[in-house]
């Protein structure tokens, strides 16, 4: 029996919508790997995890996992998707410590562990501090962590995690994604909605782009996937200039930031030699006092596959 | 699912819901108790002499309005609030049955609702030196009031609009307490009324408080059971098919 999860031709369409939230979607999820949507807002990524953990019925279409549907059975949809939701986990009254125990004994993990485990995922997450703070007195970033743990402490197969790392510090978002790397080895199929395109760049396995509902570029985040074809040159000048006047290397996009003297350049990877050149140049005129030249990210890229005036 | 993760799951929901209310727990166990003796009390004043059977309206009535106010009242402002704050359509992804959602919230609040009823029927005792009958029976028919009442607050948070359901419950309470023969005898309203009220659970719960907790004849009879016991069963199915509905 497949243990990856399938999406086949997903649609849904609120009553009260004139868009599609999901448009015929058709996509399968490995195990191993960490999945992210991506999308703007109303894309139909939040959507797309409700119909998968069951919540919402979809049009058409089926989600499939382990040869049963996930949308025709809700029952056990809940029994093998964990989801963090898009505002974290309701934790009032509750301290971090008590609300990971208390969902890990819901999720029938034995009560000789969960001490145990629960405290195992608080270091991890580096969250100690807080652990006998009650859920209403912690930060939005803690509060997240919080819920991000109770969605993946005894987890089934499939982890669903909307916007994990939004107002979380940049140390404890590296544990969050190295913690989700984890999961994935042993065998989670991870799907995650964000709208941070460097973390999905840095830790991805595989981004799948939605807008107004369609899917418009499933891809994996490794170099020669994406990077190889564009670079981005960004150059900063000593004194004004004039870019128009001045000779540059070959390039597809240009755009010149006058009060930083900031030139940004998007080089075809065929023309680095001669861009490489041309930066030589220039600092041995000492025209330019500083240059970074790297692959082009998925942040620069993305509006090329959507409509960027959205 | 077998019985046992069933039940496990339901005590973990149970503790879950124990461990996040425990501050407003007790809060609102002493403020129904305060209320059922403030009403014991207070309400006498108004009359002044009191007969035998002013005395046991009074207290049925006690006992019922502090009843409607947790199931009716409390438990929806609660439930509504979990609403807002994401708590109802959380638990709806955990992998627990809708029946145990809300049978854990049934439970929580009908023990919720126990000292209060308790300090209404000791308040009861003191102020009118009635005899309170305990029996199985009796002690049955408390049960089936609490949970009906319960089971209609859920209805409400579940099937109306935050804005409608907090007017809902204050037409309620208020109604109860000042239109409904609750706490007095039905021939003081006119007939038109009375018959009204005589479908909806209110005056159908108290009557069979009045019967089986004071042993008053002619109040527990098969109609006020099938009025309230149709309530009861008809809220619960309604609350447990809206756990379950999923968005279309």
């Amino acid at each position: 029996m497949s243990e990856s999860l399938k999406i086949k031709s997903l649609t849904k369409k609120y009553k009260k919508s004139k868009y599609f939230a999901n448009d015929d979607i058709s996509f399968e999820i490995l195990p191993n790997k960490i999945t992210s949507i991506v999308g703007h807002n109303g894309a139909g990524k939040t959507t797309l995890l409700n119909q998968i953990v069951g919540s919402i019925i979809p049009d058409s279409g089926d989600i499939i996992f382990k040869g049963k549907s996930l949308s025709k059975n809700p029952n056990f949809a809940r029994k093998n998707v964990s989801m963090m939701p898009q505002f974290h986990a309701p934790l009032d009254g509750v301290t971090l410590k008590q609300s990971i125990e208390s969902i890990m004994y819901i999720k029938g993990m034995p009560k000789k562990d969960i001490k145990a485990e629960a405290l195992k995922i608080i270091k991890e997450l580096e969250i100690e501090e807080w652990q006998n703070k009650s859920g209403d007195k912690l930060s939005g970033g803690v509060g997240r962590l919080t819920s991000f743990a109770m969605a993946t402490a005894f987890a089934p197969k499939i982890i669903l995690l909307d916007e994990p790392t939004n107002d979380v510090d940049p140390i404890r978002r590296k544990l969050i994604w190295k913690y989700l790397r984890t999961l994935a080895n042993n065998g989670h199929i991870i799907l995650i909605v964000t709208h941070n395109l460097l973390e999905v760049e840095q830790y991805s396995d595989r981004f799948i782009l939605l807008n107004k509902g369609k899917l418009v570029k499933d891809s994996l985040t490794g170099i020669v996937e994406n990077k190889i074809k564009y670079n981005t040159l960004i150059v900063e000048f000593i004194n004004e200039t004039n870019v128009d006047e001045i000779k540059l290397p070959e390039h597809k996009k240009k755009n010149y930031s006058k009060e930083q003297r900031q030139l940004t350049l998007e080089i075809n990877t065929t023309n680095l030699k001669d861009c490489m050149q041309w930066i030589t140049e220039n600092i041995e005129k000492q025209t330019i006092s500083n240059y970074k030249l790297s692959p082009i990210s998925l942040e620069n890229s993305y509006g090329g596959y959507i409509d960027e005036s959205e | 699912m077998n019985q046992n993760n069933f039940f496990r799951k339901l005590w973990g929901l149970i503790k879950w819901s124990l461990i996040r209310h425990k501050f407003l727990l007790p809060s609102i166990i002493i403020m129904q108790s305060f209320m059922s003796f403030m009403l014991v009390y207070g309400i006498a004043l108004f009359i002044g002499d009191i007969s035998d059977t002013d005395a046991m309206y009074l207290a049925t009535g006690t006992i019922v309005i502090n009843i409607i106010s947790t199931g009716c009242v409390i438990a929806v402002q609660n439930i509504l609030q979990s609403k807002q704050n994401g708590l109802f359509e959380y638990q709806k992804t955990l992998p627990v049955t809708r029946s145990s959602i809300l049978l854990s919230e049934i439970i929580i609040w009908t023990v919720i609702g126990l000292p209060g009823i308790i300090a209404s029927i000791v308040a009861s005792m003191t102020r009118f030196d009635l005899q309170i009958n305990f029996s199985l029976l009796s002690i049955l028919m408390l049960l089936i009031v609490i949970l009906t009442m319960i089971n209609v607050g859920f209805s409400i948070t579940y099937y109306f609009k935050p804005q409608v359901a907090v007017q809902l419950t204050q037409v309620i309470i208020f109604g109860s307490l000042m239109f409904s023969p609750i706490s007095f005898p039905s021939y003081r309203l006119p007939n038109w009324l009375v018959t009204i009220q005589e479908f909806f659970p209110f005056l159908s719960s108290a009557n069979i408080l009045r019967g089986s907790l004071f042993g008053r004849e002619g109040y527990l009879t098969p109609f006020n059971l099938t009025i309230t016991m149709t309530w009861l069963i008809s809220t619960f199915f309604l609350s447990l098919f809206a756990l379950s509905r999923r968005k279309l």
